[in-house]
C-alpha cells in the first residue's frame, strides 16, 4: 500500500495530502470529481 | 467529544454533559490544521486560470498579479463585505426612525433629548420634533446613498476638526457609503486594480464610512426611537432563562427591528394568551449583539427582556438547555450550527431580514409600518412552540453567570455618571490613578487560545496595569459572563484601578454593550481629546480586537485606523503573504492617520505592548 508521510513541520495545512488520499481510495481517482461531503469519503491519516 | 476551550469554564463543563449536541466547540479541532495560503492571504480565485497561490517558487498568479496585490484585494473585498453589513443595520435604522416619527407604525420614540442634540449637531433648522426626526433620517440615507464622487454632507458634522482636517489632506473623506462599497468590489474584481496602496487608502474610507454611519448613527437613530441607556444592573448567562416563561431568543444587529416585538409581548391580551397554554407571560433572551444593546437599554424594557444570555459561540449551548421556544433571527451573528441544534430540541425559527435567512426558519419580511402584524405571527408562532414541545423536550438550566453586571454604560450616561462631564476621568488619568483606557472590543472567536480567552486573560492583564478597560460587542458577552463586568472585578486590578473603582463602585471593565457602540467609544475619545485640546491619537488609549472573527471587524478596524488609534490584533487578518500590506498596516499607517495594527499572538507580551503604548503618550503629554 502506497503511503504519504507527514512532515508536521513542514504542513502548512493545505489539506491537498487529504485530497490524494481520497480521491486514491474512488474510482475515478480523480480529486475534481471528489464528494466532499459524503462520510464514506475519508482520508487515512495517522499522524 | 472533543472540544475547544472557552474562558467559561461552566459554558464547558455544560457542554460536557450534553454529548449529543455538537457545538462549534466541537468542530474546532477538525478545522485545526489551517491552509497557509489562506491565513497568509495568498490564495486568488478571480477567475478561471486559478485558484492561484503565491510561493517563492511560483511569485506571481497566471495573470501576473503579486502576493501585494492579492493581498490588497483580498482584504479591500472583506473590510468592504463588512461595511456593507452595518450600513444595512444603519440603512434599515434610518428607515425605521422615518416611518416611527411619521406615524406609520403606532410606536412613540423614547429619547426626546438625543433627538435634540443630533438635530443641533447636524445643524437641522426644524424646530418640531417629528420634523426633525424625519430630516435626520432623510440626511443619512440621503448620505448612504449619494454617489461616490460627492463627499457625505454628515462626515464633517460628525468628525472631530483634526481628524475631519487630516482625512481631507489623505483624500480619504468617503463618498457615498454604498457607492464607496460598490465600486470597492468593483476595484478588487479580476484585471483591474493592482494598486495595494490605493486599496488600503479605500479601506480606511470604508472604516470612515462604517464608523460614523453605521457604528455612531446607528446607535444615535436607535437611542431616539428606543430610549437612551442608563447605567444600573442586570442578570447575565444561562441563568437569566426561566423556563415558567414562553422565552424567545434574540441573535442580530438591528434592535429597532425587535422593539415592537418588545411592546407586543407585554400588552394584557399577550400575558393572558402566555396563561392560557400554562406560561406566566413572554421574555425575550439576549444573544449576540442585539441581546448586548437590549442589556444596554434594559432600563426601558424590564418587564421583557430576561437578560443577555452570552456572545455568539454561547448561542448553540443555550439553545441545548431547552429553555428556548423561539429564535428569531435578524442578522448575524446567527450561526448555522444554530439550525440542527433548533431541530433536535423543536425550536421554531424565524428570520426578519433575508440577509440573514437560514435555511429551515421561517422568514417573515420586517416591515415596520406593519410591525404589529408581525410581532402578532412571531408571538402565537411562540406560543404554537412552547404548546408543542415543552412535554417533549428535556430542560437543563445550569447555574451560569452574574446577578450584578454593571450596564446602560454610554458616552452620555458615562459622563452623567462622572457628573456631567469627563473632566474626573481626565483628572484620575493625569494624576496616574488610571494609567490610561483600553478599549478591548469586536467579536468572539474560537481561535485565539479558545472562545473568549484571549480577551478574558488580556483584560485581566490590562486590569492589572491600572489600564482601564472599556468594551463594545461580543467581548462583554464573554467579560460579562466571566465576572469582569461585576464590581468584585475591581480586585482583580491593580492597587490605583481598584482604590478608583472601590470608591465609585464600579467595576474595572466597563460595558458598553454591543459591537455597534465601538461608535459611542469613538464619542468617548472625541470628547476626552477635545477637552485636552490634542488629537485623537495623541491620548493615551489603545485598542483591541483580539478575538476579531469577521469580516464587519475589519471595517471596524479600519475606522480604528482612520481614527489614528493603535489596534491590536491577536489572529493576524490574513495579509502577513504580503510584506507590502503588512508594513503598511503595523508601520507606514503611523505616517498617515497616526494609527497602526500591533500583531501580538501571546496574551502578556500584548498587554506589555498595548501598555508600553500607554506609557509613551503618556510621556509625550507630559504627565
Amino acid at each position: 500500500m502506497k503511503r504519504i508521510l507527514i512532515n508536521r513541520e513542514l504542513c502548512n495545512g493545505c489539506k491537498n495530502c487529504q485530497l490524494a488520499c481520497i480521491a486514491e481510495h474512488t474510482d475515478t481517482k480523480s480529486i475534481l470529481t471528489l464528494n466532499m461531503e459524503a462520510p464514506a469519503n475519508q482520508a487515512r491519516e495517522f499522524y | 467529544m472533543k472540544m475547544c476551550a472557552s474562558a467559561d469554564c461552566t459554558l464547558t463543563d455544560f457542554m460536557r454533559t450534553k454529548p449529543e449536541v455538537e457545538t462549534s466547540f466541537n468542530r474546532v479541532p477538525n478545522q485545526a490544521l489551517k491552509c497557509g495560503f489562506g491565513m497568509q492571504g495568498v490564495c486568488c480565485r478571480l477567475c478561471s486560470n486559478g485558484p492561484c497561490r503565491i510561493t517563492p517558487q511560483s511569485p506571481k498568479g497566471v495573470c501576473g498579479a503579486t502576493a501585494d496585490t492579492i493581498v490588497a484585494r483580498n482584504f479591500l473585498r472583506a473590510v468592504a463585505a463588512g461595511a456593507a453589513c452595518y450600513l444595512h443595520i444603519v440603512e434599515n435604522t434610518a428607515n425605521n426612525l422615518r416611518e416611527i416619527v411619521l406615524g406609520n407604525t403606532g410606536l412613540n420614540i423614547k429619547g426626546a433629548e438625543v433627538l435634540h442634540s443630533l438635530a443641533g449637531l447636524l445643524e437641522i433648522e426644524e424646530k418640531e420634533p417629528a420634523k426633525q426626526a424625519v430630516k435626520i433620517a432623510d440626511k443619512v440615507l440621503a448620505d448612504l446613498y449619494r454617489p461616490r464622487s460627492q463627499v457625505m454632507e454628515l462626515v464633517e458634522k460628525l468628525t472631530y476638526e483634526p481628524r475631519f482636517k487630516r482625512w481631507q489632506e489623505l483624500g480619504i473623506l468617503p463618498g457615498g457609503a454604498k457607492s464607496e462599497v460598490f465600486d470597492a468590489v468593483v476595484k478588487t474584481s479580476t484585471n483591474l486594480s493592482s494598486d495595494p496602496v490605493d486599496m488600503l487608502l479605500h479601506a480606511l474610507r470604508l472604516g470612515i464610512s462604517t464608523g460614523l454611519y453605521g457604528l455612531a448613527l446607528t446607535n444615535l437613530l436607535n437611542d431616539i426611537m428606543l430610549g437612551e441607556p442608563e447605567i444600573t444592573s442586570a442578570r447575565v448567562g444561562f441563568s437569566v432563562v426561566d423556563p415558567d416563561f414562553i422565552n424567545i431568543m434574540v441573535t442580530g444587529h438591528q434592535h429597532s427591528m425587535i422593539s415592537v416585538l418588545q411592546d407586543h409581548l407585554v400588552t394584557p391580551a399577550a400575558v393572558s394568551l402566555a396563561r392560557s397554554v400554562g406560561a406566566k407571560g413572554f421574555k425575550i433572551v439576549g444573544c449576540t449583539c442585539v441581546g448586548q444593546d437590549l442589556q444596554l437599554r434594559g432600563v426601558h424594557y424590564q418587564e421583557v427582556f430576561s437578560g443577555h444570555a452570552g456572545n455568539n459561540f454561547t448561542s448553540e449551548a443555550l439553545l441545548s438547555t431547552g429553555g428556548i421556544d423561539l429564535v428569531l433571527s435578524e442578522f448575524n451573528c446567527t450561526i448555522p450550527g444554530l439550525e440542527p441544534i433548533c431541530d433536535q430540541f423543536l425550536i421554531k425559527q424565524i428570520c426578519l431580514d433575508d440577509v440573514a435567512k437560514k435555511a429551515n426558519a421561517e422568514y417573515m419580511p420586517f416591515n415596520i409600518k406593519e410591525g404589529e402584524i408581525v410581532a402578532e405571527q412571531i408571538m402565537q408562532a411562540a406560543v404554537k412552540s412552547y404548546a408543542e414541545r415543552r412535554n417533549k423536550v428535556q430542560i437543563d438550566i445550569p447555574k451560569h453567570g452574574y446577578d450584578d453586571v454593571i450596564t446602560g454604560v454610554s458616552e452620555k450616561s458615562l459622563k452623567k455618571f462622572l457628573g456631567g462631564t469627563f473632566q474626573p476621568l481626565i483628572d484620575l488619568i493625569a494624576k496616574g490613578a488610571i494609567k490610561g483606557v483600553a478599549a478591548v472590543v469586536g467579536c468572539s472567536n474560537l481561535t485565539a487560545k479558545g472562545h473568549d480567552v484571549f480577551t478574558v486573560e488580556l483584560t485581566k492583564e490590562l486590569i492589572k496595569r491600572d489600564i482601564i478597560v472599556l468594551s463594545a460587542g461580543c467581548t462583554c458577552g464573554g467579560l460579562e459572563n466571566c465576572g469582569l463586568m461585576s464590581p468584585a472585578a475591581a480586585e482583580l486590578a491593580g492597587a490605583n484601578l481598584k482604590a478608583v473603582c472601590r470608591q465609585l463602585g464600579i467595576p474595572p471593565v466597563l460595558n458598553f454593550g454591543p459591537c455597534l457602540a465601538i461608535g459611542r467609544l469613538e464619542i468617548v475619545a472625541t470628547e476626552l481629546a477635545q477637552a485636552l485640546n490634542i488629537d485623537i491619537p495623541q491620548l493615551p488609549l489603545v485598542l483591541s480586537a483580539p478575538q476579531w472573527l469577521e469580516e464587519q471587524a475589519l471595517a471596524d478596524g479600519a475606522f480604528g485606523l482612520a481614527l489614528g488609534l493603535p489596534l491590536h490584533l491577536a489572529i493576524p487578518p490574513f495579509v502577513t503573504g504580503s510584506e507590502l500590506v503588512s508594513r503598511v498596516l503595523t508601520e507606514d499607517m503611523e505616517q498617515l492617520t497616526g494609527g497602526k495594527v500591533i500583531l501580538e499572538g501571546e496574551i502578556v507580551p500584548a498587554a506589555e505592548k498595548l501598555e508600553a503604548i500607554i506609557d509613551q503618550k503618556r510621556k509625550a503629554l507630559g504627565i
